[in-house]
């Protein structure tokens, strides 16, 4: 109840900037979306210059509205044009699409919003009442045990990564290199700064995400000369919501949708497209319409869109409660509290309620004008397509500068984001994941900070790892996590020994 | 995203196959398609197997897998390409790693000191490029099999001109590098104007847009989000502030 | 196509010639510009003919920031010229002192506590201290032990006698290595209370540490735990100075009971660049000492459980850091802290 009365408070007191913010959050949530090569990292990272004036409530509000209604943009461009505005799009694009070429892509788009909607809401509550317990579990995590998490979630981007391992390490361990850089926060020392100011103050995470994110897809776009996504404008964008009984007979598929996509989001570094694609694996195993995915079956949508827009939820809890993000998005939330000088973790719940109530509030309300806009701004939407991607290729520059640029009213971490753009580059090229860079900055400074402090704590005694209860068996799940990468590298290279045999042997 | 397409398959492009002119250009495909329900096809992959004639003994592997194999004989050239940046990030690893043993440490009883998590780091990136190395040469003449998923088709697949690419690297540079000298406005302007004429649009409207773009946005970030841009050094800062008064800032 | 392709070419030659033209056009300018504006004459008279923007090195919402964000209006009033503020964090301070000494001296100042002193003497600051200017000292509060309420040791009876009987077991959270954290644990360890200090960056995790019971007390000033206080969390155990502190309740010990006889207090002082003209130097520290005076100002002190007369104009300010810089030096060697 409490978080209820907090909830209206937070409205009521946020007035109508508070909806202003959320309706143009989910609007650019959408936008990023619907148009090419922006996906909602991006979106989230575009938005963010815009938010240093603002409270940090405020500005959580619209990065929030801008992550749950990207998760769901995307499937405007995927059902009517087979094209997925985001990665997390990809599953329900084949079904989307389908129904559309048989004429039906205004219900294909009523089913997709009902999904985002009970997905969003069904996440919503679990964030509400999870949450506040979890924490007051948390609160008795020690170093040892957020350590342990930290490594969890560094394990989980390497399995879900869809490079080579190899690559993946690499890519990985250079992210937790160049995080080093700068003045550590336990002894003071000065680190790889090579006599220069820039590199003493430290390279923050958000420009290196703005940077490969942002400004490499730019460039790579530019150097692709926009092609490859070649859109036209479809015939009639009209969105029909489906009828109660047949919202009865798919009941399972939503049930299914938003419980995978929201207790995969559990595990860290577990993203909205990794919850779609399993999502859609599930619905394909174990629906009771499973014969017909693929051919244009509503379930199709339902499992992905539900299991991508509840994930938000399970990444928020994340942050929230441990204070270590699990994905890009989050990730620049988490940089949204530090530039407002708040640390995220259990105690936040005690000490910010009406930041936490604010958060509670934006989120179920982004989720619901996302619904509402997801059906009258389909057309408006659609439309924007039209506009030749070089001018917003040209404007995400313009604001990767910004972002970057008001991180410290600095030059220099422009030049660093812009380095870690051309950097991306050559990554995407070469076959390297951007995502274990990102997250090894991210989390890596969190890994040597508990680290170093529990070492500390205990006098260098290695075992506790492994004698706190906790932490042993966060441990062990890494260990597993590892133990799975390695068995499905080598069964990959098997198969495709194999396969290779099987094609000689066709001669 | 799918955008892991090794560089190996531009490689193999070199020998291209015409027999195959429904693929993308070059690779020698042996793919057996089944277009069916997948998902139906999935469990039954008795008969299949005999008929192809795979040496199918292996566990785990299912015989309807759509695939193709890429054939490709890597130059020593190629190899070198793919070598040198490796190489390269190894002796940049190693010099940080003796790097980080030159920390200061203002407490010295502590065990572990800065230079332990950079080492570790530094330590790890040099073992995975090691083992990159050993699979470069060992795949070098190695067909790749490709194994094709249901979701194939989404892959990106427009060819990145590298001319292009860094013609945008280099814009994107000089527009940093300018912003110190002629201070936001001008340049944004400027960027704006060449990199989307620059992009393929070449219409009277470009300017139009660059200059209201640049003036816009000086706008919101000065007026509204109080960011203090650079406004240029001598007669650019005077011009720049100049704008600035016009618009009503400052 | 190669039409398409030799205007291309064209179009970025010239515009890279342009660039690189109005590049050199400008650095040809630096000078000129640096040394003929704002400065000169007007700095003679003390006037200040251009808005100052006050740097805060650290987050919005933090001590520093609060006693920005109160002192800007009222110098402001004082001088006739605006004074926006901007946070800009990072490495204890140091980003935003050299952000400060980027810009024009007469357009700059910066607010900076005794912590960032700290980074200058332990040789990791990016910046001299002769490149600064003290304008004024604002504020001053003595640092302190809290401990937990529910944890093991309830008051600094209990905690001291154990770290007394386990030298180096006992855990303090502190802010980092080689502070001043460290150099008042180093002053508790030679009344023979050997303490282990586990540092954590972030403020929320130094408090976290106490209420999991990773560490048993925090070093911190009252300022900046008054919310766990008041949620009954925390209790102080040991106030570093000679004397209880107004406003400050709880049965806590102080050093100088225990023999402790130096303390490094955790104050706050605006800072100007050292190339500013001395009268204008002057006009800011006279118009700073209106801040004082302010009762918004006087209500954040008595919040935050700051002293009352920390101010100090701009000489006695200058000789209080030039002391303060020898005193962290000296104790730091002295009890170990510094190699």
């Amino acid at each position: 109840m409490d978080a209820i009365t907090g909830m209206v408070q937070a409205v009521a007191s946020g007035g109508f900037v508070f909806f202003g913010l959320i309706l143009l959050g989910v609007f650019v949530g959408m936008l990023v979306g619907v148009l090419p090569g922006l996906t909602f990292v991006i979106g989230v990272l575009l938005i963010l210059p815009f938010t240093y004036a603002m409270e940090a409530s405020q500005a959580l509000v619209l990065m929030i509205a801008v992550y749950v209604a990207g998760t769901y943009g995307g499937v405007l461009t995927s059902i009517l044009l087979n094209i997925p505005g985001e990665p997390n799009d990809v599953p329900l694009t084949k079904d989307g699409y389908t129904m559309s070429r048989q004429g039906r892509a205004a219900e294909a788009l009523g089913w997709a919003a009902l999904a985002a909607l009970v997905g969003g809401i069904v996440g919503w509550i679990a964030l509400v009442f999870v949450s506040q317990p979890f924490a007051a579990l948390a609160l008795q995590f020690g170093s040892a045990e957020y350590f342990a998490i930290i490594l969890l979630g560094l394990t989980g981007v390497l399995a879900l990564s869809e490079s080579s391992t190899a690559k993946s390490f690499i890519s990985l361990f250079a992210g937790m290199l160049v995080a080093t850089v700068g003045i550590d926060d336990i002894y003071g020392a000065v680190r790889y700064d090579f006599g220069t100011d820039l590199l003493r103050d430290g390279i923050n995470y958000l420009a290196i995400l703005v940077g490969v994110y942002a400004l490499t897809e730019s460039l790579t776009r530019f150097g692709e000369r926009f092609g490859g996504k070649v859109a036209q404008q479809p015939g009639e964008v009209r969105t029909t919501l489906p009828g109660l009984s047949a919202i009865r007979s798919r009941a399972g598929s939503f049930v299914r949708g938003t419980s995978t996509g929201a207790l995969i989001s559990a595990g860290p570094g577990v993203g909205s497209t990794v919850g779609a694609f399993v999502a859609y694996g599930v619905e394909k195993q174990f629906g009771r319409h499973k014969l017909e995915l693929g051919t244009g079956s509503p379930s199709g949508i339902i499992a992905p869109q539900a299991a991508s827009t509840a994930n938000v939820s399970g990444a928020l809890i994340h942050l929230l409660v441990l204070g270590i993000p699990g994905s890009g998005a989050s990730a620049v939330l988490l940089g949204v509290f530090q530039l407002n000088n708040i640390s995220p973790g259990p105690q936040i719940f005690g000490q910010q309620p009406e930041l936490i109530s604010a958060i509670f509030a934006g989120l179920l309300l982004s989720v619901l004008a996302m619904f509402v806009m997801g059906i009258l701004a389909a057309r408006p939407l659609i439309r924007m397509l039209a506009l030749p991607e070089v001018y917003i290729t040209a404007f995400v520059v313009l604001f990767a500068y910004m972002g970057a640029f008001a991180l410290r009213q600095s030059i220099s971490d422009v030049w660093i984001m812009t380095a870690f753009g051309l950097l991306g580059v050559f990554m995407v090229r070469g076959g390297y994941p951007l995502a274990p860079l990102v997250l090894g900055a991210i989390l890596g400074p969190l890994g040597e900070r508990y680290f170093n402090t529990t070492m500390i704590r205990t006098g260098g005694d290695w075992t506790v790892f492994f004698t706190r209860p906790l932490s042993a068996v966060l441990l062990a799940i890494t260990a597993a996590t590892f133990a799975l990468l390695a068995y499905r590298t080598v069964k990959e290279n098997r198969r495709d020994r194999a396969l290779l045999e099987q094609r000689i042997a066709a001669g | 995203m799918a955008r892991d397409d090794d560089t190996s398959r531009s490689a193999a492009a070199g020998d291209a196959d015409r027999s195959a002119p429904d693929e993308p250009a070059g690779a020698v495909t042996a793919r057996r398609r089944d277009e069916g329900q997948s998902g139906a096809a999935a469990s039954e992959d008795g008969p299949d197997a005999t008929k192809s004639g795979a040496a199918s003994g292996e566990p785990g592997t299912p015989d309807d897998t759509e695939f193709e194999v890429i054939e490709r004989r890597s130059s020593p050239r190629d190899l070198a390409a793919e070598l040198i940046p490796e190489l390269g990030l190894i002796a940049l690893a190693a010099y940080l790693f003796y790097l980080a043993g030159t920390f200061q440490n203002q407490a010295e009883q502590d065990l572990l000191g800065p230079g332990f998590w950079p080492r570790l780091a530094a330590a790890g990136l040099i073992v995975a490029l090691v083992v990159r190395i050993v699979q470069i040469f060992r795949e070098r003449n190695r067909p790749i099999v490709k194994v094709h998923s249901e979701f194939d088709e989404f892959e990106e697949t427009a060819e990145l001109d590298w001319g292009r690419t860094a013609l945008a690297m280099a814009l994107a540079v000089a527009y940093v590098l300018s912003t110190m000298f002629l201070g936001y406005l001008i340049s944004t302007a400027l960027f704006l104007g060449v990199f989307i004429w620059l992009g393929g649009q070449r219409n009277r409207y470009v300017p139009l847009v660059a200059i209201g773009g640049a003036l816009i946005t000086t706008y919101v970030f000065i007026g509204i989000v109080f960011v203090s841009l650079p406004t240029g050094v001598g007669v650019f800062d005077t011009v720049t502030v100049a704008i600035y008064r016009l618009l009503g800032l400052q | 196509m190669r039409m398409g392709n030799t205007r291309e070419r064209w179009v970025a030659a010239v515009s890279a010639v342009a660039l690189g033209v109005a590049a050199f056009a400008g650095c040809g300018d630096t000078g000129g510009e640096k040394s003929g504006g704002g400065g000169g004459g007007a700095g003679a008279s003390g006037e200040f003919k251009r808005p100052i923007t006050m740097v805060v090195p650290f987050g919005p919402g933090v001590g520093s920031d609060q006693a920005a964000r109160l002192s800007a209006p009222v110098i402001e009033k004082e001088i006739g010229q605006q004074i926006p503020v901007v946070n800009v964090p990072g490495a204890t301070g140091n980003t935003g002192m050299t952000k400060m000494l980027q810009g024009p001296p007469e357009q700059s100042l910066a607010i900076m506590p005794a912590d960032t002193l700290a980074t200058v003497v332990a040789g990791t600051s990016s910046f001299q201290l002769d490149e600064v200017a003290p304008v004024c000292r604002i504020s001053n509060a003595p640092s302190s032990l809290w401990v937990n309420t529910k944890g093991k040791y309830k008051d600094w009876d209990a905690l001291g006698k154990a770290a007394k009987e386990n030298p180096g077991e006992v855990a303090v959270a502190t802010v980092g290595k080689g502070g001043i954290d460290d150099i008042a644990l180093g002053s508790l360890e030679q009344q023979g209370f050997k303490f282990r200090a586990v540092p954590f960056a972030e403020g929320s995790e130094r408090k976290g540490a106490v209420l999991s019971g990773d560490t048993e007390a925090i070093f911190e000033q009252a300022g900046d735990v008054k919310e766990n206080v008041d949620a009954g969390q925390f209790k102080p155990a040991l106030l570093f100075a000679d004397k209880k502190q107004e406003g400050l309740e709880g049965d806590y010990t102080l050093a100088s009971e225990l023999g402790v006889e130096e303390f490094l207090d955790q104050w706050r002082g605006i800072f100007a660049n050292s190339e500013l003209a001395p009268e204008q130097l002057k006009t800011l520290s006279d118009a700073c000492s209106k801040v004082e005076q302010d009762p918004k100002f006087d209500e954040f002190r008595k919040k935050a459980l700051e002293l009352e007369g920390g101010f100090m104009d701009s000489e006695e300010f200058g000789k209080f850091v030039k002391d303060e810089q020898t005193k962290i030096k000296d104790l730091g060697a002295k009890y170990g802290v510094f190699k």
